[in-house]
């Protein structure tokens, strides 16, 4: 990978035209560093994931990382000069559309080709990683009634988390009824003997899973139409067997809404679809005691399926990051990226979303694009969503959080850089608005907010089935249906939250494994979880993150 | 490269190699010596345990967070014990509760297990995985009652008892697992997620064991290591979850694949 043995590799270049390179360790001011043939004197101490230049600059200069434009500098800047918000602006090159049809040289996937995961296999032909049953509440005001119907049903299925809290504050309510105030401060956590779950009644379901939102109502016809999209996404997902629907009766996002937007994916749908409408039902209680009756026949039913080998292609993945650092774009976003490559030659899809944080590298993915409508629609997405995003009087560059830009992810371009290599380096096949749902074998390309959970909750709702997230900082994030690995960019990370980290991509900053070898790696992974045999960290956490994206400005 | 034992039609044990397709091809020869794999498609009646081992060495509290929760510490030198070869069991098999015996406290602990493919005496870490045939899954299953409490204080009584040392359901060679550390684990039990662990936290590494184990001692072909078990047994739950008729046990272990048992009072 680079000039340096692996044991000493204290920097890197990411693209030959780069004129700045990423220190692998904390470099000191003063220090000389040798890459490629050429010496670099630091004229202040350079931390980890952070960056100097390679050239003097003037103000205004071109600052160029995997080899696109990542920012300007607001002042001029010496050989060895360390880059920070406070010399660098974001700045991205325009773009325009494509004038020839991409080529690749795809990876081998001998290996692979005959290769099988367990899964669901569904009436539409679809396989499910899962087997769930939901519950959603089409507006807000029928939350209580979803909060009523989850503590009802988990506990008794033998879905529910064990309550391993409960006890600390048992504890604590037992010193306080004693008059032990002072030793209130003391009481800790203790994860020894944790109280037992119960066992599960139904073997084959995952579980049944709540989508609690805040939406429905009091917004426009988008907002209603876009929410019964996402929520006819999560019934037609192949990891969902059934549904039950609470309806309030009066509200924007009406039941033929949601029925339409189904239709519109499945025009042969024939999953069991369960509506209740409380307006029109006896009392709330009727309505509660009819839905438990036939969600739990329903229950009984889906039970029956089993896991049968399925083939890669009917793997889906969506590609994430979040909570990024200046490694992301080094290990585990490429790393992910060769995982949706392998799984594009396999005929599967991967989906690459974040709009905001696709800024900088349009051009690239143009020119990846298989046909000149698949470019245009994604340069009109594009551009539609930097212009209500700019109306609002934001801007993609305002993306970066305080915790990246510690983390040396400096612009919006910088990590735009970085989060595309999730995508590999395959043709783009399709572009999705949002709530579309893909159908296109290959990489696409889905307009979505970067916000973590927004993003992963429409990923899921256009067909995921698995989500790979990668993340420097760490985020405990999932989702409700879909199995969401975590990879960390860095082995710190990983050792000190294995909790929330599923895979530690570590090994290719330091230099002991590959890219390739550790999407393959990965690949690996995903097959076991996507069979059911290994499950994620946020799975047994019962991390359920579900957020609709509104579509209002969300970077 | 994924080797299975196996049982085929015509009542003879062979092994065979796994297919990226997921075929299995036949395999001539020993498996600890000369062998090839033919373009013979094998005839599996029944999948068995990957090896039959010479000996069974196990090593208890090698994970910290499991060594807390049932109230021991990792100590200067590793825990070592043995099972019987008599406990041995094929994958897909039951666990027998002991019911001569009796055991009111049967309990399951996932374990990544190594089998020593050349003898090997007084290795140092830097070469021990030189003497590695490969990888599987283990159940190092326990009864509380007999290993804690009528053992005489030994653990050997309580985890030897028939069908208690479940392994594979195949090995998997080094060239497919260069590093034995960072292996996720996962045991189920019902489907419910019970011990969910990482080889990385292993007080005491692969290396490591088979350098300690080896010492003055040779560990014969075949010889199986069964590494401990991470957090989350069956004890160690309020209240404590013991096994019983019915109840499923799967072990997973990454790139391996998973081992599952149903226990049957027989």
């Amino acid at each position: 990978m680079s000039e340096n043995g692996a044991s000493q590799r204290r920097v890197l270049r990411l693209d030959p035209r780069d004129n700045a390179l990423v220190a692998l360790t904390d470099l000191r001011k003063g220090e000389t560093v040798s890459f490629a043939g050429s010496e670099y004197v630091l004229l202040s101490d350079v931390p980890a994931k952070h960056k100097f230049v390679t050239e003097a600059l003037a103000a205004g200069g071109e600052v160029i990382m995997y080899g696109v434009l990542v920012g300007r500098t607001a002042e001029p800047l010496q050989r060895g000069g360390l880059l920070s918000t406070r010399n660098l602006r974001h700045a991205a090159a325009t773009f325009h559309n494509r004038d020839a049809a991409p080529r690749w040289s795809p990876p081998d996937v001998s290996r692979w080709r005959e290769k099988t995961f367990l899964g669901y296999e569904r009436a539409d032909g679809q396989v499910g990683t899962r087997n769930y049953w939901v519950v959603l509440p089409l507006v807000f005001c029928e939350n209580r009634n979803l909060a009523v119907l989850k503590q009802a049903f988990e506990e008794e299925l033998g879905f529910a988390a064990p309550q391993i809290y409960r006890r600390q504050v048992a504890e604590m309510v037992r010193l306080y009824r004693e008059g032990k105030s002072e030793d209130l401060r003391s009481v800790s956590f203790t994860e020894n003997k944790p109280p037992a779950a119960a066992a599960r009644v139904f073997r084959n379901i995952d579980g049944i899973k709540f989508l609690m939102h805040e939406g429905g109502c009091g917004g426009t016809h988008e907002d209603s139409a876009n929410l019964c999209g996402l929520l006819a996404g999560y019934i037609h997902h192949p990891n969902v067997a059934g549904a039950t629907v609470l309806s309030l009766g009066c509200q924007h996002a009406q039941v033929t809404i949601l029925q339409e937007a189904i239709k519109r994916r499945d025009a042969n749908f024939r999953k069991p679809l369960l509506v209740f409408e409380q307006q029109k039902s006896a009392s709330e209680a009727a309505m509660i005691s009819q839905a438990i009756r036939e969600t739990f026949l329903g229950l009984v039913e889906v039970d029956k399926a089993q896991r049968r080998a399925a083939h890669l292609s009917h793997l889906s993945v969506g590609l994430k990051c979040g909570g990024s650092d200046g490694f992301s774009g080094i290990s585990a976003n490429p790393a992910i990226g060769h995982v949706a490559d392998l799984l594009a030659v396999l005929g599967g899809r991967g989906i690459l979303s974040e709009f905001p944080e696709l800024c900088g590298v349009e051009q690239e993915l143009i020119n990846r694009c298989v046909s000149a409508s698949v470019s245009e629609r994604f340069m009109h997405l594009m551009s539609d969503y930097a212009a209500r995003a700019k109306a609002v009087r934001s801007g993609f560059e305002m993306n970066p959080s305080p915790g990246n830009i510690r983390d040396g992810l400096l612009t919006d371009a910088m990590k735009s850089a970085g989060a595309a290599k999730k995508g590999g380096t395959s043709p783009v096949t399709g572009v999705l608005d949002y709530p579309e749902y893909s159908s296109e074998p290959g990489l696409n390309l889905q307009c979505t907010p970067g916000n973590d959970v927004e993003c992963v909750t429409a990923q899921v709702g256009a067909g995921a089935n698995v989500v790979l997230f990668t993340t420097g900082l760490g985020t405990p994030t999932g989702n409700p249906i879909a199995p969401v690995i975590k990879l960390s960019t860095n082995s710190d990370l990983a050792r000190r939250m294995p909790d929330i980290i599923d895979i530690d991509t570590g090994g290719i900053i330091s230099g002991e494994i590959t890219i390739e070898q550790m999407g393959e790696s990965i690949l690996e992974r995903v097959i076991q979880v996507a069979s059911g045999e290994l499950h994620t960290k946020a799975e047994l956490l019962a991390q359920n993150d579900f957020i609709p994206w509104k579509r209002g400005v969300s970077l | 490269m994924k080797l299975i034992r196996y049982l085929d039609h015509s009542g003879k044990i062979q092994y065979a190699a796994e297919q990226p397709g997921g075929a299995h091809l036949r395999i001539e020869g020993d498996l600890f010596a000369k062998n090839r794999v033919t373009q013979d498609l094998a005839s599996i009646a029944k999948i068995l345990a990957p090896v039959v081992p010479a000996m069974i060495w196990c090593i208890g509290q090698n994970y910290r967070r499991h060594a807390d929760e049932v109230g021991m510490t990792s100590g200067d030198y590793p825990v070592v014990f043995a099972k019987g070869p008599n406990a041995l069991q094929d994958p897909g098999a039951p666990i027998a509760t002991p019911t001569r015996a009796g055991t009111e406290e049967l309990d399951y602990e996932g374990e990544l297990v190594v089998i020593i493919g050349k003898a090997c005496k007084d290795v140092g870490r830097e070469h021990a995985l030189e003497y590695v045939a490969g990888y599987t899954c283990g159940n190092d299953v326990s009864a509380r009652d007999w290993q804690l409490k009528k053992g005489g204080s030994q653990w050997c009584r309580g985890k030897s008892f028939d069908t208690f040392a479940p392994i594979g359901p195949c090995l998997v060679t080094p060239d497919s697992i260069a590093d034995p550390n960072g292996l996720a684990i996962q045991t189920t039990v019902n489907g419910r997620v019970m011990q969910d662990g990482n080889t990385r936290d292993m007080v005491r590494d692969v290396p490591a064991l088979i350098e300690f184990l080896s010492q003055s001692t040779t560990l014969l072909p075949g010889t199986a290591i069964f590494t401990g078990t991470p957090h989350g047994v069956g004890m160690a739950q309020n209240p404590p979850l013991w096994l019983k008729d019915g109840d499923e046990v799967s072990i997973t272990i990454e790139k391996i694949g998973t081992l599952t048992n149903t226990v049957r009072k027989l």
